[in-house]
């Protein structure tokens, strides 16, 4: 095959060793490397991690746009961020109440916090026991004695001491029944620790579930008991109630060993994932583990998302969101 | 690679096209070779480069564009065979040795070829830069990321961002 021939023999030995032309020069534009988003997106989802994509993120506003902007493509480009499905990031947020970082110091004059952080729950990304924003404790949350809710077919249910109540809103043009409100009594005398007790729906199968947490006397180990209601006319909720506790199943944490001296009442029920059944739970200082855990209802695995301060944390919202919509979030403060 | 050919190198079967550079060299090439670019693919079927005419390319400098030939040349015969479905792996591994080799090159050389193969829309060089690139940023800070590609130091209000991006999103820095 012939080799290219040059008529115009500029530079004859080697072209290579030429100026080089100054179509792009990243200092001369601030951090740019003049690549367009496409270009950009092209290198980016050749990355092995979706870790490296966020720090990319970092790197420069521009960089940041061109990965919020191909969000969607990144995303199938990149391996699953998830564990436990694999198209979903589930992970928690959890909000910086008053800290004294650039950004918060540039925050709204309403007053508004800064936005929550998002934590993915992943082992792919290898080791996640890093230490984390401590947390002012700040105001008290109100909605932190009713715990959180559930929805389920229109329905919103809270856990409460004795049962589940439930809430369905009504039509707007039928004031009268504005609302239908019903307990669903539990079969066990009562749960009045609130911390300790969580409404989820089954990822399976939608079923309503209630969700404790105990020591499994003899093994001594943490153990999750999940109990269904059973709803006839899988509607009506005035009939609702939860089966015997013979239905009872208790998922085992084996890699969560109580000692004597460790402080049961520090555990708290955080949030279960309706379409991951991650639960996610904290324990407090002084007890052997200190942390934010994440169980995984199907396969009864429990993996540690941060050290230290989750228990301190107030507002802990767990999340589940697909990546193209987390990549999308990397954006700077203040950009759409 | 080799030096141009100096002689006449014409044996008359293949079909030569013309591109001219953005500083006027003539760099004249299989068709084969220069169909590999989308972008250039088109003109060529038309009949465009024959002759005296060539093809402009305002946007490729030649020392860019002498590469870019480098590359389409070693890689024209097996893609005039359909993705070489009956390529010995020899051959492949011997077009792997040369890609490798062909990417070891100093930065702004990088940029150039990265901005050549998306503007002519050449499919496997294209892929091979932005290989080249993501690996050499993987695993990095932003920090690094930014060392390793020349840009200018941060100005105190970015390196702010930075800092708080890296609190904000520590799972991704650990």
């Amino acid at each position: 095959m012939p080799r290219p021939r040059r008529h115009a023999a500029r530079s004859a030995s080697s072209p290579y060793k030429k100026k080089i032309q100054r179509v792009i020069s990243p200092a001369a534009v601030g951090g740019d490397t003049g690549l367009p988003d496409d270009v950009l997106a092209d290198i980016f989802s050749r990355l092995p991690h979706t870790a490296d994509v966020v720090r990319c993120a970092a790197t420069c506003s521009l960089w940041a746009r061109a990965v919020a902007a191909r969000a969607a493509d990144l995303s199938r480009a990149l391996p699953p961020m998830g564990r436990f499905v694999p198209e979903l990031a589930v992970g928690l947020f959890h909000q910086e109440q008053d800290g004294p970082t650039p950004r918060t110091r540039r925050r709204s004059r309403t007053g508004a916090a800064r936005p929550p952080c998002f934590l993915p729950l992943a082992s792919g990304f290898g080791r996640r026991t890093g230490s984390l924003l401590a947390l002012d404790g700040g105001s008290g949350d109100e909605l932190h004695h009713m715990g959180p809710s559930v929805v389920r077919r229109g329905v919103a249910f809270w856990p409460l001491d004795h049962g589940a109540l439930g809430v369905r809103l009504g039509d707007h043009d039928q004031l009268d029944r504005a609302a239908d409100v019903h307990l669903l009594p539990y079969n066990v005398p009562s749960h009045r620790c609130p911390e300790k007790r969580l409404l989820g729906v089954s990822p399976d199968d939608g079923r309503l579930f209630f969700l404790h947490l105990s020591i499994r006397m003899g093994l001594n180990v943490l153990s999750a008991k999940i109990s269904y209601f059973d709803i006839p006319g899988d509607d009506d909720i005035s009939a609702g109630r939860k089966e015997s506790s013979s239905f009872e199943q208790a998922v085992m944490m084996h890699q969560m060993k109580i000692e004597w001296w460790d402080n049961i009442d520090s555990v708290k029920l955080r949030w279960v994932g309706e379409k991951s059944g991650v639960v996610l739970f904290t324990m407090g200082q002084g007890s052997t583990h200190d942390g934010t855990f994440a169980l995984s209802l199907r396969d009864g695995t429990v993996e540690k998302v941060a050290a230290g301060e989750g228990d301190s944390w107030r507002n802990m919202l767990g999340f589940e969101m697909d990546g193209a919509m987390y990549l999308a979030s990397l954006l700077p403060r203040g950009e759409n | 690679m080799a030096a141009p050919e100096s002689g006449d190198g014409n044996n008359g079967a293949a079909r030569m096209v013309t591109l001219i550079s953005s500083d006027n060299t003539r760099f004249e090439v299989e068709a084969a070779a220069a169909s590999l670019s989308q972008t250039l693919q088109l003109t060529i079927l038309d009949g465009g480069g024959g002759g005296g005419d060539g093809i402009p390319l305002p946007n490729v400098d030649s020392a860019t564009l002498s590469k870019v030939l480098e590359y389409c040349i070693k890689h024209a015969p097996a893609a005039a065979n359909g993705g070489a479905p009956n390529a010995t792996a020899v051959d492949r591994a011997e077009l792997e040795r040369f890609d490798n080799e062909f990417v070891n090159i100093d930065q702004s050389v990088l940029y150039s070829l990265i901005m050549a193969a998306h503007n002519l829309e050449i499919e496997g060089l294209q892929s091979l830069v932005a290989k080249k690139v993501a690996d050499m940023i993987k695993g990095k800070s932003p920090m690094e990321i930014r060392r390793t590609l020349g840009f200018p130091d941060p100005t105190p209000e970015e390196q702010a961002e930075m800092n708080a991006h890296m609190l904000e999103y520590g799972w991704a820095y650990e």
